[in-house]
This record gives structure tokens, sequence and C-alpha cells, in this order.
């Protein structure tokens, strides 16, 4: 008698246990990028790990040269493997159209979170379907847009007003400050993306635009205004700036022989103020584009993260969404790692702004900042335009005929 | 007693000009290398000033170190190398029993035609061609563990190379040889491997080396077939120094450097089958 | 000598019999299934959705017959991809087939530390493609790099190695020479590991010169080495993709785009998946009627010994 009592004592004691392991284990699967980004997420996840100790993230951080097709390839053949999915902003026209996200506001409503008005507008609105005010699909985590650097140091030795105003004043500038050592300004030149990423700042400065009204706006006076300026400032730049991705101007900036850079990304930029690698420590600003005809117009180039719609973990996914979009994961990135926020009172804060001088400056650009059209076509259009861009930056085409050529080829696509 | 003597040769001038060419092509092949060397050595700060300097003012392991310890590198050498071996194996393998059944048999209605150039066709198509229909049909059928999909996605690139090459070696050894050896009561199995095999050693040893180096190096398919961190390869970890924004050049270097020394040893290991002086030489 | 008795006789000796009737068939029996297995199904595939407007995020699958082959003659950035990749191939191939052929005729000779040697002159093979052009990169750099460092202190001006579209290309030539020359090399090496020494000492004795060696003796029977050599390369011209990618994206301009780069950004980029597999089969069937000539010959040759 008293033995089986023991025995039921025992069993009802594991089955107590067991119940209390008894909590469901959950698998998240986050695709990603490497580098800072992985950086700046694996300490969100470790923070969320902590609150909650039975989901498991994992984090597949990949490089650059192949994360798009990856994640496209994923989400259209793929079973669901991936909960979260980075994006950069231009591919949301792409997936947000082929529902392969999962709209969020239903996700808001059931939890009764709220949708912080602290986001920065400009941003939130690229991770909406239809553009710019349907349903939010997707949250901007990395506040990524185009900044102008220049060296202040060499504006005051030279007596000239800075920031520069127009981009007709970057160029009197350029002609001041090239010398044996220094070149007065550097671009990316390179055919592909990153001639299209230089050149937009100034088109929009002139008042042009590639895409307008659905048809292709590049044959207009502003567009070969804005192309005479660009070939202006390649006089002042290295031989071989046609070659350029961003990686060379780095490092052309931080060793100081060049004195301005038409576009820098803030995830560069940490390091100009770095005294182990670079040789110009606060010498540089950094400062929303220089306008023209029009308002300076800096290109916004946002992460944002969203879910899979055929993920087996939404509810979760969406915690961690909201999670890692939060302001005190958003600041602690930011700290740790140098991933620039996405929402607004961040940019003030005071120990953000000891740490990067120009956070108010860049709340100034991206508030102001201007999106790539938001067309499925774009890839098709900005390498289209690349070509051509590229064939006048190194004088195979006259800017007419280049102009004219991107206009037909750009019609064409988006006939 | 007296260790062997070495005898010197005597210095002709074809022996001079042939070194001084040697030389020169070694730095010709080298000099890139030697670049490589240095960047892995020196500070980023060092390179950004002095890009082409051959010797680093401080020498700094900072590099290797990074790779090796903080990426993890060891993990993708070790998932590499697997895949590279495994897929060696099996392209040589089969490669070389077909590359022998092609130049020793006849086929009924040119089936051997047919395969030779299915065979050439197949390595013409790009991998990003082939990703898809490969994912969708691995996914189909269920199999998931990463390193046995890419030992079969290079199959499509490394297999055509080794019979096309195997076809080429196994031609110039003379079927007498193996029709005297059965004569002599041997089986055509062991004619094959006593006469045959030995014979043919450079040329699997050539095709071996290539085989590996290109499902070494090979990109696309190891990311998109990729699942967890724990399946990356090699050039993967090289790809995350190349970032949008920043070149990390010593890991680069560094990690090029660690990536080829596996190769190299390897090619020091078969290329005894490769120069005179070594083994079995020709027919007697 | 001794034949073993094996119980029953018959079967043991049929299966025996059979496999020796059909050995040929069984050997080639792996390498076909592989074939079978991994390469019919995506080759059917990628032909198939050749015909049809396939865009793959959108889900759009549409019939269009032999509109995507239209398009592709229609574009001029085909057309220029096309003579890009010939302009290539051509100086490469043709460039890496002396050279490797010179470097593995010095690495069968009498010389030094040969262990030590070939591995360090075929080591440019064994790096990622991205790693060399990294490198090569800064080699060409027009105001830092290597080659203009030597002009200038020529007094002469530097050039821009890849941005003049007069010699991008070659440029990109130069690079594909260093990295792969070394598989000239190995396969050469190897042919001529068949040739006997006496046949050298004999011609020596008989008084014959080093070109003649080399011609009467070397070249008959590397022939069929190199024309396989050529054969590789010329196909692996065709699928230039990295280094063009990686050092010019395919400026100035268009003067370096390959017909691979067309194919990777539609594919790849626009996910145009009908259109990219239409352009890779033109690719095969002009590779096809370049290696045919070889092909043929090289066959007609096989045959002949058999």
């Amino acid at each position: 008698m008293r033995k089986s009592l023991l025995l039921i004592c025992l069993l009802s004691l594991v089955l107590l246990s067991s119940t209390a392991f008894a909590q469901e284990k959950v698998n998240l699967v986050f695709l990603g990028r490497d580098g800072t980004y992985e950086a700046a997420m694996k300490v969100a996840i470790a923070a969320y790990e902590r609150l909650h100790p039975n989901v498991d993230i994992e984090y597949l951080g990949l490089p650059w040269s192949g994360l798009r097709e990856k994640i496209t390839v994923e989400l259209v053949e793929g079973r669901g493997d991936f909960d979260l999915i980075i994006l950069d902003d231009p591919w949301t026209s792409e997936f947000l159209p082929a529902g392969f996200l999962e709209n969020l506001e239903p996700w808001f409503e059931s939890t009764g979170k709220e949708l912080s008005d602290d986001f920065i507008e400009s941003l939130l609105a690229l991770g909406r379907w239809p553009y710019p005010d349907g349903s939010q699909y997707a949250l901007p985590i990395v506040g990524n847009v185009q900044l102008f650097a220049y060296r202040r140091d060499l504006f005051e030795a030279h007596g000239l007003e800075h920031p520069p105003a127009t981009w007709t004043d970057v160029v009197a500038a350029a002609e001041k400050f090239s010398d044996e050592d220094t070149f007065g300004v550097v671009f990316r030149g390179a055919r592909g993306n990153d001639i299209v990423v230089s050149f937009l700042p100034i088109l929009w400065a002139f008042g042009g635009d590639i895409i307008v009204d659905g048809q292709s706006g590049v044959n207009s006076p502003e567009f070969l205004a804005a192309l005479k300026l660009f070939l202006e400032l390649k006089k002042y730049a290295p031989g071989d700036v046609d070659t350029y991705q961003a990686a060379r101007v780095r490092e052309m900036l931080m060793s100081g022989q060049a004195a301005m850079a038409v576009e820098v990304w803030p995830a560069w930029v940490p390091e100009l103020d770095d005294p182990g690698v670079s040789s110009v420590v606060g010498q540089f600003e950094l400062v929303k584009h220089p306008g023209e005809v029009a308002e300076s117009a800096p290109m916004l180039g946002p992460w944002l993260v969203g879910i899979n719609a055929q993920s087996k973990n939404k509810a979760v996914a969406f915690d961690f969404l909201t999670f890692v979009t939060s302001p005190e994961i958003q600041k602690m990135a930011a700290v740790e790692v140098g991933n620039p926020p996405t929402l607004a009172s961040l940019y003030t804060d005071p120990l953000l702004v000891s740490m990067y001088r120009w956070y108010p400056d860049q709340l100034e650009a991206l508030k102001s900042g201007v999106a790539r059209p938001r067309t499925p076509l774009w890839s098709r259009v900005e390498d289209t335009l690349a070509g051509y861009l590229h064939e006048a930056l190194v004088g195979i085409r006259s800017p007419e005929e280049a102009m004219e050529a991107a206009h037909q080829a750009i019609s064409r696509i988006l006939r | 007693m007296k260790p062997k003597e070495k005898k010197l040769p005597r210095i002709t001038p074809k022996l001079v000009v042939t070194h001084v060419l040697a030389l020169m092509v070694l730095a010709v092949a080298l000099f890139p290398i030697l670049i490589m060397v240095s960047t892995s050595l020196k500070t980023q700060m060092e390179f950004m000033s002095q890009r082409l300097g051959l010797w680093p003012s401080t020498i700094t392991w900072e590099h290797y170190y990074d790779v090796i310890v903080e990426r993890g590198f060891l993990r993708f050498l070790g998932n590499t190398a697997s895949v590279s071996l495994v897929t060696t194996i099996l392209a040589v393998g089969a490669g070389s029993m077909a590359a022998y059944a092609l130049t020793r048999f006849r086929f009924p209605r040119k089936l051997d035609a047919v395969f030779l150039v299915w065979a050439l066709v197949i390595r013409t198509i790009p991998p990003i061609v082939l990703v898809i229909p490969l994912f969708v049909m691995f996914r189909e059928l269920g199999l998931t563990n990463v390193r046995v999909i890419l030992i079969l996605a290079y199959q499509v690139y490394t297999l055509p190379l080794a019979i096309w090459m195997l076809i080429g070696f196994f031609r110039e050894i003379p079927k007498e040889l193996e029709f005297a050896a059965m004569v002599d009561g041997a089986s055509r199995f062991r004619a094959l491997i006593r006469v045959v095999y030995p014979l043919v050693m450079p040329g699997l040893a050539a095709t071996a080396i290539f085989c590996i180096i290109q499902s070494w190096n090979e990109f696309t398919y190891a990311l998109i077939f990729a699942r967890v961190p724990s399946d990356f390869t090699v050039p993967i970890g090289i790809a995350s120094f190349l970032t949008e924004y920043k070149t990390l050049w010593g890991s680069l270097t560094a990690g090029g450097l660690i990536s080829s020394a596996p190769l190299l040893l390897f090619t020091a290991v078969v290329q005894r089958h490769l120069l005179r002086g070594f083994g079995m030489r020709g027919v007697h | 000598m001794a034949k073993t008795m094996s119980p029953p006789v018959g079967t043991a000796e049929r299966i025996s019999r059979w496999l020796e009737k059909h050995m040929g068939l069984l050997l080639l029996l792996p390498a076909s299934l592989i074939f079978l297995f991994l390469t019919v199904f995506p080759l059917f595939y990628n032909a198939y959705i050749s015909f049809f407007d396939y865009a793959f995020i959108q889900r759009i699958f549409e019939f269009t017959g032999l509109d995507n082959y239209r398009f592709l003659f229609e574009d001029e950035l085909f057309i220029g991809a096309i003579k890009n990749t010939l302009r290539f191939l051509v100086t490469a191939t043709i460039a890496e087939v002396i050279v490797g052929v010179a470097i593995a005729v010095l690495l069968n000779a009498r010389l030094f530390a040969k262990r030590v040697v070939l591995p360090l002159t075929i080591l440019p093979m064994m790096f990622p493609t991205m790693v060399v052009t990294a490198i090569w990169a800064i080699i060409y750099d027009y105001e830092y790099g290597f080659f203009s460092n030597a002009l200038r202190s020529l007094g002469l001006e530097p050039l821009r190695w890849l941005s003049d579209p007069r010699f991008a290309m070659e440029s990109i030539v130069l690079v594909d020479i260093w990295q792969w020359t070394p598989f000239v090399v190995l396969v050469v090496l190897a042919g001529l590991q068949s040739i006997p020494d006496y046949l050298y000492e004999a011609a020596q004795l008989d008084g014959a010169s080093d070109w003649h060696q080399f011609r009467f003796i070397t070249l008959p029977v590397i022939a069929f080495h190199l024309q396989l050599v050529i054969l590789l390369r010329v196909i692996d011209g065709f699928r230039l993709f990295d280094k063009v990618y990686a050092l010019t994206g395919g400026g100035p301009g268009h003067a370096t785009e390959t017909i691979t780069m067309y194919i990777f950004k539609e594919g790849f980029r626009y996910f145009n998946l009908g259109y990219a597999a239409a352009a890779s089969l033109v690719m095969l069937l002009l590779i096809l009627a370049v290696s045919l000539v070889y092909t043929k010959r090289m066959w007609r040759e096989m045959s002949d010994e058999a």
C-alpha cells in the first residue's frame, strides 16, 4: 500500500514537472545581412532570448553579393524555412505586391500594439503597399540615407562658405581644392548601381527625375543640365573614378586624398572619426545634399524587416519584429554597433549625438529624403540608365547622345 | 656510409636559359600573390596609404586572427574540404570509368557520341540558369543535407570536365597493352588495374586538381543552398569580406591565402605523377 | 591459372560473361545515372520555359512562342555581348595556349627544385576569383596602381586600364591569362609525361635541334591535348562573368558585357527567367557551333584508334 502510494506520488511529480517543461520551444530563423547588420541584429536577438527563454532565434547573415538572389529564391520557392527576412527598400516594389510578406496591420490590431509615430515617416512609408499609404508589410530598421561629405577645414582655409548651398558651389570648391595630393571630389562612378546612385541627388536637385507619370523623364533639359554638372565634377576626381565603388570612395576620404564626396552612407561614416584607420579625424562634415534649382534631395535607402507569409511562427516573429524596432533596442544597436536608427527621437538623443555628431543632419536628410521610383521595373531601369550614364562619364557618347539613348531604352522598358 | 653523391649537371647555356625563364614565370605568377601576402600582414591604415608596398612596416597577425578565430574559418574549411573531396572522388571515379569505356568499347546507335555531346553541353550552361530548377528538384525530393546537395550539384560541372579530360589520357594508352596482359591470363579488370591505371596517373592527377579547385571555389550554389550558418563554405566566408561599402583587405587576402593552402598541399601530394623523374615513364 | 569450381557452374560463368559483354555500358552507367538525375530535368525545364514569358517574382507564366528569341536578336546589347565574348575568348585562348605550352615544356625540362616550382606556378588558379579580382583591381588602379606607376616612372602617361573601351576587355584578358594558364600547363604537362626520354635522347644523338624535337616529337603527342584544352578554354571563355562583374561591371559603358553577364542580369537580377533561358540556349547553340569542328575532328581521331 505504502509502495503504491509512493509510486503515485513519484508519477505525479514527474507529470507535474514535465508540464512545466511543456512550454513550447519556438524556433525562428532570420534571413539577414552580414557585417554590421548582423552585429546589430545579434544584439537584439540576445536581448530577446534573455526575455523569452523558450524562443530560439537563428540568424543567417549573408554577404552582399548573392543576398538578393537567395532571398528571392527562398520567398518564391522556399517553404517558409525563414520567418523573418531583411529587405533593401527598392525590393519592396517587387515583393510586396506579390504577397510574399505578411500584412502587419492585423497583427497590430490583434495584439493591441501601436505602430509608433516616432518612426520617421519617409522610411515607414517604404514598407507599405501600395506606396505610400497602403497597408504596412515591413518595418524599417536601418535608417540609411545619402549624405554629402566635405572637409570643413579646407572650406575654411579657402574662405568659402560652408556647407555649399548648391552643386555649382561644389564644383567651384572642388576646383580650388584640387592639388597634387588631393582630389577635389570623389564619387562612385562604377558601371552599375554606383553611378546611378551618385547621379540621382544631382538630378533631383536640378528638378529632374527618371520616371515621370509612368513615362521616361530622361529626355529633359533638367537631366541634361544635371548630367553636364556631373561631368564637370569628374574633372576634379581621380582618373578612374568611373570604376570607383563605395569601398574605394571611402578609402579616398579616410586617407585624406579626397576633399568631398558626392554621397556617403551613414554606415561608412563612423570610421571617419576613428584615429585607428582615418587620417582626417574630426575634419569631415556630413550634411544633407546641396540643392540647385530644387531643394536638396538625398536618396533614401533604408533596410526593412518583414515576416514571411509562409512562416509557421508568425505570432512570435511579429513580437520579435516590434521588439527589434523598439526605442531601447534601436538605441542599443546604435551605441554598440553604429546602426542608424529609424526613430526620430533617437537622432536627438544626447548620448547618440555625442557619439555620432552628424545625427541631427542625418535626421534632416531622412525627413526630406526622396525614395527611388516604386516600380518593379526599377532594377532594369537602373541598370539601363547606368550603362548610358557610364558611357557619358567615360566619354564614349556625348551627354546629349547618352541622354537620348537612355531615354529610348527606358521608354521601351516602361511600355 | 657515405651519403649519395650528387652529380652537378654541366652548366650549359640551355640550362641557364631554362632557369632564367623559370624565374621569370615564377615572378609573374607570384607577384600578385606576394601583394596578397603583404596585404594580409599590413594594418588597414598602412594599406590605405601604401597599397602596393611589398613590405609592411609593421607586421600584424590580426587579420589571420580575425579570419580563423573570430570568423570561424576552420569550420568553413571543413565544409569545403569534405564537399570538394567527395565531389572530386565521385567525378574522377565515374568520369574515369566512362572515359575508359568510351575509348575501349564500341557502343550501339552512336550512344557514345550522344553521351559526349551531352556532357559538353551541360557544362556550358551558367550555374545561375540551373540553380532554380535544381533548387526546386532537391526540395521536391526532400533532400535537405546541404553537403549532399552540393556534392551532387557540383557533378554537373566537374563530371563533364573529368570525362573530357580523361578521354584524352586514356586514348594515348595503346590497347595492345591490355590485350597483352589479358593474353597472359589476367582478367580485363586486372589488366585495367595493373597496366592502364599507372599509365593514366598523370591524367588522373591533373583532373583531380582541377575538379577539387573548381568545387572548392564555387560560390553561387553554396550560397543559394545554404540553410544555416554552419553550412557556409569558404567562398561565402570570403565574400563576407567584400561588403557593400568596405573591403576588409587584410581579412580578404588572409582568407584567400588560407583557402588556397589546402589546394596547394593537395597539388604537392599528387604532383609526383606530373613530373618527370618520378614513377613510370612511358612504354618500354 | 587453375579454374575454381563453383556450383552451379553455369550461373557464375554466365554472369561473368554477361558482365564482360556489357562492360562498356556498365562502366558508363555511374556517369550516365548522374547525368540523368541531375541534368535532364534542369536542361529540359530550361528549354521549356524559354518559350514563355516567365516573371519569377510576379508568378507570371505565359506562352509566347519564339518571342524571347526574337527579342534577343533585336537587342543590340545581346549582339554586343556576343561580340565582346568572342573578342575575349579568341585573345585569351590563343595567349593561354602558347604561354601554357611553353611553361609546360619548361617544367618538363631539366630544372632545379621542380617539386617547388610546379605548385607555385599553378598557384594563381587556386585562389577564389573574388580575391584575384580584388588584387588585380589594385594593380590596375589608375592613380596608384602598379602599371600606372611603372609608366609614370618611364615618363609616360598611364592608361585607363579598366575604363578605356579600347582595351578594357584586354585588361580582363590579362587577368584571365594569369589565372588560367596553369590549366593549360597542367594538361599539357600531364600529356608530356607519356613521351619517353629515349626518344629525345635518340633525336639529340641524331643532331636534331630543340625546335625540331619539339615539332616532331612533342607536338604530335600533345596535339590531342591541345585541342582538348582549346575546346575547354573556349567553352569557359563563354562563361566569363565573375571577373567582368568585379572589375568593370560590364563597363566602360557596355564594352565588357559578356553573354553570361547578360544572362545573369536577366535571370538573376530581373528574374525574367524565360528570357534568360532563351539566352542561355542561344549561347549553348553558339558553343556547339564553335566546338562542332573540334568535336568532330577529335571524334574521328578517336574512332580511328578504336
